[in-house]
Order: C-alpha cells, then structure tokens, then sequence
C-alpha cells in the first residue's frame, strides 16, 4: 500500500467504525440488554462488537480480511443476534426514534466502506491515466432545472415521511415500500424534467403531446373513472 | 407554446407528488383501495410528466 493510500483507508476504517459502533449499541445492544434476553444471543452480540472493532487490525494483513470481518463478519452476527431474539419474542425496538438513529447510522455505516478521494488529489494526475484531450461538459445546468430537480427531492422526502403515519403493523412495510417507489419514481421523474429542460434542440409541442397523449388520456380515464365513482357514492 | 409545455410537464409533476401523498394519507386512513387508486393516478400524471418531455421513437 503506497503512501497516498494510506491516509484514505484510515478515513475508511474511521467512517466505518464510528457508525458501527453507534449501530450496534442502539439496535443490538439495546435489545440484548433485556433481562429474557438469550445468552446465545448475547454471545453473539459480543461477537459482532468483536468482529467490528478486529476489522481495522487484522486490516493489516490485507482488504479480504478486513471485509470479512468489518461486512460479513460483523452484520452477519448482528443479524444472528436479531434472529434469536426474534424467536424468544424479544423487542428489537422498545423507541422509534432510537431504532430510527439506529437505522440511520447503519445507512452511515454502509457508505464508509466506500473509497474516499484524498485531499489534493487529483484522478487525472495519476500514472494510469490514459493521455487524451480534456473532456469538458455538453450541457450547463440552469437554475429552473436545480428548482425542479430540489422540487422533486422535495417531494420525495415528503412521501417517505409520510408512511410513517401508518401505525398497522400489517400495512406498515406497504407503506415503507410505496413511499420508497414511489420517492425513487418522483426524483427519477425530476432529474429527467430537468435535463429535459435544458437548451437542446426539442421536437415541436405537437410532437410531445403526441408521445404523452397515452399517459395523458390514461391519467384522465383514471381520475374521471373516481369522480363518477365518488358521485355515485355520495 | 415549447414554454407551456414545460410548464405543464412540471405542473404534472407536482401533482403526481400530491397524488402519492393522498394515496400514503389514505393508506395510514385505513382506505386501502381508495389509497390504491391514488397511487395509480400518480404514476400515470408521472408518466405523462416525463413523456412531455421526450417523445418516443417513431412519435415524431
């Protein structure tokens, strides 16, 4: 490992462990501290904390290991751990909003396993750089295609907040999906209008009320189909 | 017109959005068909947003 590699995989052992050790504390620890917790599940817990913080020392010894024991070794034993209480009948989550900073540092912990760029580093000064002309960019943003773009995130927010208001547990995992769906369809739908937007040559609006017409007259049968439904209701 | 066209591809997106609340809204309700429908409304007011802006081939 030379000497400009070093330092990142630091940083990527340290924004790996941190969210890590928080994970583990508030969605493993926690329900393992129950008085019917099972000493199995214990164990294992203890084996997950073991397996996470011998990830950056037997890092030394090559990549393969440290993944095997900061991935695999240390989620899988988490994993293990919720089965088994999950058998005894054991709540992993006693508090929503501590499961909800669990998850989170969870998510944290899964982007600290990705490469981080060095400081002053600069890709295209390295050795293996094939030569060749400065590719620059076609399109510059404006600023109507960043509003719709924060538009879009925005409203994807909105929607996954929004599931929570579901307090079924039978529908609370329908819920959780949709508003993933249908937030992913929303910034998806988002970016693609603000691309869109940007100066390029456009087909002529005949042309593009033709190619959502489809759509269009779908969106209209469906909302028009529930109106007379609704007045049918009433 | 090209400018309204715009307009009308990002009003559509914006309503879509309001569609799939109203269908998340429902859903915790416990009016799951009602909620069912609202999805629906959405993904298709979503499509047309998109389809506003690039045209299939063989549309043109």
């Amino acid at each position: 490992m030379d000497r400009v590699r070093e330092p990142i995989r630091r940083a990527v052992r340290v924004s790996a462990l941190l969210p890590g050790l928080y994970a583990w504390a508030t969605t493993v620890a926690l329900p393992v501290a129950a008085p019917h917790a099972p000493k199995s599940a214990r164990l294992l817990a203890a084996g997950a904390l073991a397996a996470l913080l011998l990830s950056p020392v037997v890092a030394l010894r090559g990549p393969l290991l440290e993944i095997g024991f900061g991935i695999y070794g240390f989620v899988g034993a988490s994993l293990g751990t919720w089965m088994l209480l999950h058998a005894t009948g054991t709540s992993l989550g006693a508090s929503a909003v501590r499961s909800a900073f669990g998850a989170m540092a969870w998510m944290l912990f899964a982007f600290g396993w990705g490469e981080l760029r060095a400081r002053r580093q600069i890709p295209e000064k390295d050795p293996h750089v094939l030569p060749g002309p400065v590719l620059k960019p076609r399109k510059v943003w404006s600023l109507s295609a960043e509003l719709i773009l924060g538009l879009g995130v925005l409203g994807a927010g909105i929607l996954l907040a929004l599931a929570f208001r579901t307090s079924r547990p039978s529908h609370g995992v329908l819920a959780q999906s949709l508003a993933l769906l249908t937030s992913l369809l929303t910034v998806a739908g988002a970016t693609r209008i603000a691309l869109e937007r940007t100066p390029r040559e456009l087909p002529t609006p005949a042309e593009r009320y033709n190619s959502a017409s489809s759509a269009l007259a779908l969106t209209i049968i469906v909302v028009g189909l529930g109106a007379m439904f609704w007045m049918l209701e009433r | 017109m090209t400018r309204f066209v715009d307009m009308l591809s990002v009003l559509l997106l914006v309503l879509a959005v309001v569609a799939f609340a109203v269908g998340l809204n429902l859903l915790a309700d416990r009016r799951d068909l009602l909620a069912l429908y609202w999805v629906v409304v959405g993904l298709a007011t979503l499509r047309a947003a998109t389809q506003l802006l690039r045209p299939k081939a063989g549309t043109r």
